[in-house]
């Protein structure tokens, strides 16, 4: 196995690392040379942690062989989203008002739990200002630096797609994980509302926050995720989770195919990729039943007020403190809002999300489903001169176009993983998403693990364009 | 029926500017249609919810299951 940062994947740099094809040491110096020579233009780091990362990895080669079994990641590059605390530095969430934050005490669990398992960590990658937004400027996407890579971990996903770290952390709210990941060819998978921890981790919208993996290949994706899940003792078994459900790869699955809302209002190029990779995974074995949850608008609103409302509150304080003007306009207007909505449209929100999941939870049930798929986000990167998306109906600016089709999601609370399938004209990735009932995560990822090996979408690396 | 909601729609300029204060909002003159805008999506949100909640089930009715039961028709009662 090379050291090919272009296109190595987690589990390619472990096979390198017992192979001793490289040490830990050169793993990581190769990354963070990798960082200097992208980060002027690519800006997808808030901070490079170059003499930690180093010094770790001296450590590791020193020790990496001593446990048997392995620390699942041991000497692997990871980033993390900058809302996630990291022993010794600090928080700043993407904002003037934290520039001078103090240093974090300790790991968010998340970090924790990662370190604990050899994880090195590169640095803290660009968030939009509280993770609310999908631009996350400065940073940009590595596909085309014009545009944006989406957001809120649109850092963490930017850095995964140039190869300047092997897997990151981001947090899901209203798409906040699939959405940078659809737009920069990118694995993201939000989990099960709840499932994972939040400690250390600066909240959006409690109810909805959902932190999770963005990597390069599904099996890294559920690596991470086991880790992070604290079912580390899983991860040798990965491959077995992982196998073709038949004869046919996904014989026997039974995908729910929407027949609306997901399929509106959506750029053609995107649309022609959804149809194609439905096909695709007929092929291999999938029963597509095609089925319209009406209530996918609801579902959208509900996430949308919920999401406002919370905010509004998490930001209280600042809002009405003269610091709480160092807070950008636009997300101060978003927050402003928020906190201005009375208790009864919140807790009516709160209604309607039973009310939207009892109905999602029936269609699964009469459709059996195992799994509904959806295109990640109506659109690919939008440019970040604009920050509007071309419909055929028009125009749209970049929050409601990208967060369309992802917010019903957080109001179901269902796991979600999107994976690359296909590209638009302009030569820029789009996203499936392959959504599961609760706690169905590894089966999702199985279903996803059948489509990666069947397709070439995964063979295409931003990294390998122009570094 | 009026819904909760209803009340916002009734709302000038001024009265948004009182409501602001009385939140203890500091608000510049600039940010404020921001904050009405983005107001107004949240209350065509609300009203999406409004409607969907007009039609929801009665009280009593079976709580959400986070299993997602396969065969719903074998946990309703015989």
């Amino acid at each position: 196995m090379s050291l090919d940062l272009s296109t190595i994947t987690l589990r390619g740099a472990i096979a390198g690392l017992e192979a001793r094809s490289f040490s830990v040491f050169e793993l990581i110096r190769e990354t963070l040379l990798r960082a200097r020579a992208t980060e002027p233009d690519l800006h997808a780091y808030v901070e490079v942690f170059e003499e930690a990362a180093l010094q770790t990895s001296l450590h590791h080669d020193r020790s990496q062989f001593a446990h048997r079994p392995r620390k699942p990641l041991v000497g692997l590059p990871i980033g993390v989203k900058d809302i996630f605390d990291v022993a010794g530095v600090p928080t700043k969430c993407g904002s003037a008002l934290f520039a001078d934050a103090p240093v974090a005490i300790r790991d968010a669990e998340t970090v924790h739990r990662m370190r604990r398992d050899g994880a090195i960590f590169i640095g803290k990658t660009v968030t939009q200002e509280f993770a609310a937004g999908v631009v996350s400027a400065p940073c940009r996407n590595p596909w085309d630096l014009d545009r944006i890579p989406g957001g809120s971990s649109g850092g963490s996903a930017a850095a995964v797609a140039i190869g300047t770290c092997l897997g990151a952390i981001g947090s899901d709210t209203g798409g906040s994980i699939r959405i940078p990941a659809s737009v920069t060819g990118t694995v993201g998978l939000k989990p099960t509302w709840g499932r994972l921890p939040l400690t250390g981790v600066y909240p959006l919208s409690p109810s909805l926050d959902t932190p999770g993996p963005i990597t390069r290949s599904v099996d890294d994706a559920v690596l991470m995720y086991l880790v992070i899940a604290n079912r580390a003792a899983e991860v040798a078994g990965i491959d077995g989770m992982l196998a073709p459900f038949g004869e046919k790869p996904l014989g026997g699955v039974r995908l729910g195919l929407p027949t609306s809302f997901f399929t509106e209002n959506i750029q053609p190029d995107v649309a022609a990729a959804f149809q194609v990779a439905a096909r695709e995974l007929e092929r291999l074995g999938a029963t597509l039943v095609e089925v319209d949850w009406t209530m996918a608008p609801v579902a959208r609103a509900v996430a949308a007020v919920i999401n406002r409302a919370e905010s509004g509150t998490v930001h209280h304080d600042h809002l009405r403190s003269e610091e709480g003007q160092l807070i950008e306009a636009a997300t101060r207007s978003r927050f402003e809002s928020g906190s201005l909505l009375t208790a009864s449209t919140y807790l009516r929100a709160t209604q309607a999300r039973n009310l939207v999941r009892n109905s999602i939870a029936a269609l699964y049930a009469t459709h059996e489903l195992d799994a509904m798929i959806a295109p990640s986000t109506g659109a690919t990167a939008p440019l970040a001169e604009t920050l509007m998306v071309d419909y055929p109906d028009g125009p749209e600016g970049v929050g409601t176009a990208l967060t369309r089709l992802t917010m019903p999601w957080n109001t179901t609370g269902q796991p979600v993983i999107s994976v690359p399938c296909g590209f638009d004209r302009d030569e820029l990735p789009i996203g499936l998403s392959i959504i599961g009932r609760p706690d169905d995560e590894l089966l999702i990822s199985r279903i996803a693990r059948q489509y990666e090996t069947e397709t070439q979408w995964f063979q295409r690396f931003a990294a390998e364009r122009d570094v | 029926m009026p819904t909760p909601n209803d009340s916002a729609k009734a709302l000038s300029p001024e009265e948004f500017q009182a409501l602001l204060a009385a939140a203890g909002l500091t608000i510049s003159a600039e940010q404020a249609p921001q904050v009405m805008a983005e107001l107004e999506l949240q209350r065509a949100n609300a009203e999406i919810i409004d409607a969907a909640l007009e039609h929801a089930d009665p009280p009593g009715a079976p709580a959400f299951d986070p299993t997602f039961p396969k065969d719903a028709s074998k946990d309703a009662p015989k």
